[in-house]
């Protein structure tokens, strides 16, 4: 296969919250074929939406990135200075973000927020923007595009302010769009809708990388999965292997909680206990304090990522050892 | 791949929404005091604008046989000052007088204001700091004595009070301002702004600014009367505007000297005066509930 579009290794990013630094990523690595879809998965504050924006360096004020590569079309984009990163941004790669509600802004017109930066990236002039515009909202299913594009966010609905997000990242067609859970803010039916929009570009060739913390939402068009746990990538691996027998203990959790994968059980199965506090975490495995298998060793020293199989790697010494994880009634 | 397009149930959710700015304005409409003071003080401006053709006479027109006379007098409606010079004609000049200073003020305050605002809270850390002590020291000065020392080095012209009142008035607001852009920049939008690509001055003009409009629009609505007020108090002072050009607080200074024999030069320039000021409140006040997101 050709050179990945992305690759993405041992990225960290810090925050200084008082005395205390937060590893909100904590060396992450990972690399994106063109035309892949990869999910990256795990619970609020797993620092999987920090991980993403650290690409870009839409990071908080606060917040730093200490180490790591991050390869994009063979270029570092960490490394990069502002005005060619920004010139990346809106351009090669797009951003979709969980709230249009919150996310456009409520000043400007459609026809603003879906031209104004492919005309600043020289993308296109005004007349050839707004045609874009337009064939943009058309692919996303926003019905009289030219009568959208007059109106301010306040005058769509939830449904229509996502779709005319995903058309203003689509509009500069992108090789990489970010989706930070697109679908979250949405009721079900949307979100099946948007999830379609986005699969039909990834057949078209565009890379996702999608961020979710529900699994039934990821394997509706990702080809891998990275699943993240306090920072850390706790598990890798292409979609079905990883959904057909997860690794890591924490990746059985996720699949047991999640909706549509776990319909065939009476009850969903919650995972016990809550996410880590980031400021005060164990030394050893982070999962350790909510994991059934966990032994002395598991809470007192860290297990990087160990390859299982076919491009498939997972952080537990339970599964290093060879251990049984299935036990517990899954077939 | 047809993806499906947008539902009826959709559409109707449209028709409920409103901007900001359509609340507001419906809010503010449901406040008669501020829209009878926004009459008012329209009435006022356009006084002001159309003064030749509204007053009966110039302002340096005199008629000595009819120096004083006093309210309802033949010719004047208002009656005269020592000089004979109709009060009624002067009172709608000095609205000129006042307009211009008071926009004049405002335009130089709120520029600073707003510069120095956004790139204090856009740009923060040791600019941020730099900028605010800046407005800290001007903040504790006593902007009035400011204001006495700038006209009196710089001259008495129209031009030199606006600008004296102007670069003494703006430290709060560019506060605000600053507020505002340390609660704005940190929304989602502006984060999706920096993600397609935009750059801190598309930032602050196009994605901070716009969305801080109602603050400042309340801003300026108290600082409009301010700066009337002050060109009134150094009026008094022997401050105001050069004469014979009329202001309110030379009228009202001239009108105290005379108070016990010819009460008329006072009550009209202070009864005038004292209902504008209202006016701007009640109108300042409105727009507050309006803007006010708490509602």
């Amino acid at each position: 296969m050709a050179a990945p579009l992305l690759e993405v290794e041992n990225l960290r990013t810090e925050f200084a919250r008082g005395e205390s630094t937060i590893h909100a990523v904590d060396g992450l690595s990972y690399s994106l074929e063109p035309g892949e879809a990869v999910a990256i998965v795990g619970e609020s504050g797993s620092g999987k939406s920090v991980s993403v924006r650290s690409l870009l360096r839409l990071i908080p004020r606060h917040g730093r990135i200490t180490s790591g590569s991050a390869r994009f079309d063979g270029k570092d984009l960490l490394a990069m200075k502002e005005p060619e990163l920004r010139h990346i941004r809106g351009n090669q790669i797009a951003f979709v973000f969980q709230d249009a509600m919150t996310a456009m802004n409520p000043t400007l017109t459609l026809e603003k927020q879906l031209t104004e930066h492919i005309i600043w990236h020289e993308l296109a002039g005004k007349s050839e923007a707004r045609q874009r515009a337009i064939d943009a909202m058309t692919s996303v299913g926003l019905d009289q595009p030219e009568v959208r594009l007059k109106q301010y966010p306040f005058q769509l609905s939830g449904g229509m302010r996502q779709r005319a997000m995903i058309a203003s990242a689509l509009v500069s067609r992108p090789k990489l769009l970010i989706a930070d859970e697109p679908t979250t803010a949405l009721d079900v039916t949307l979100q099946r809708q948007i999830l379609d929009i986005l699969k039909e570009r990834k057949r078209d060739g565009m890379s996702i990388i999608l961020i979710t913390h529900d699994l039934g939402v990821a394997r509706y068009f990702c080809d891998r999965v990275i699943v993240m746990y306090a920072g850390r990538a706790v598990e890798r691996g292409p979609m079905r292997d990883l959904l057909e027998s997860p690794g890591h203990p924490y990746t059985t959790g996720l699949l047991e909680s999640t909706l549509e994968i776990g319909a065939g059980k009476d009850r969903l199965q919650p995972i016990p206990g809550n996410p880590p506090n980031m400021a005060t975490l164990p030394p050893g495995c982070p999962f350790a304090p909510r994991c059934p298998l966990a032994e002395e060793r598991c809470r007192v020293e860290p297990q990087s990522l160990i390859p299982i199989g076919p491009d498939r790697d997972v952080a537990c010494w339970k599964v290093s050892e060879g251990a049984t994880l299935h036990a517990s009634g899954r077939s | 791949m047809a993806v499906a397009a947008t539902s009826p149930g959709e559409i109707q959710e449209v028709e409920k929404a409103q901007s900001q700015m359509a609340r507001a304005v419906r809010r503010f409409r449901r406040n008669k005091l501020a829209v009878a003071s926004l009459i008012f003080i329209m009435l006022l401006v356009l006084a002001a604008i159309f003064a030749p053709l509204i007053a009966p006479y110039g302002i340096e027109d005199t008629d000595y046989a009819a120096a004083r006379v006093g309210t309802g007098s033949p010719g004047h409606l208002l009656g005269t000052d020592t000089i004979g010079r109709d009060i009624f004609s002067r009172l709608i000049f000095s609205l000129r007088t006042a307009l211009i200073i008071a926009i004049g003020a405002e335009t130089i305050a709120m520029a600073l204001a707003i510069v120095v605002g956004l790139t204090a809270g856009y740009l923060g850390g040791r600019t941020d700091q730099f900028l605010m002590a800046i407005t800290d020291i001007l903040f504790v000065f006593p902007s009035y004595l400011l204001i006495i020392i700038l006209v009196t080095v710089f001259g008495r012209s129209e031009v030199t009070i606006f600008v004296a009142i102007g670069i003494s008035s703006w430290v709060g607001t560019a506060r605000l301002v600053r507020a505002e852009v340390l609660r704005l920049r940190v929304r989602e939008f502006v984060e999706a702004g920096r993600a397609m690509g935009a750059g801190g001055v598309t930032i602050s003009m196009r994605y901070i600014l716009p969305n801080a409009v109602g603050p400042l629009l309340v801003s300026l609505s108290f600082g409009i009367p301010g700066a009337i007020i002050a060109e009134a108090g150094l009026a008094l002072l022997g401050l105001g505007v050069q004469p014979p050009t009329p202001s309110w607080g030379s009228m009202i200074q001239e009108g105290t000297q005379w108070v016990l024999v010819s009460p008329h030069m006072l009550l009209w320039p202070t009864g005038l005066f004292a209902i504008t000021m209202l006016a701007f409140t009640w109108m300042g006040d409105g727009l507050r509930d309006a803007f006010d997101p708490q509602e």
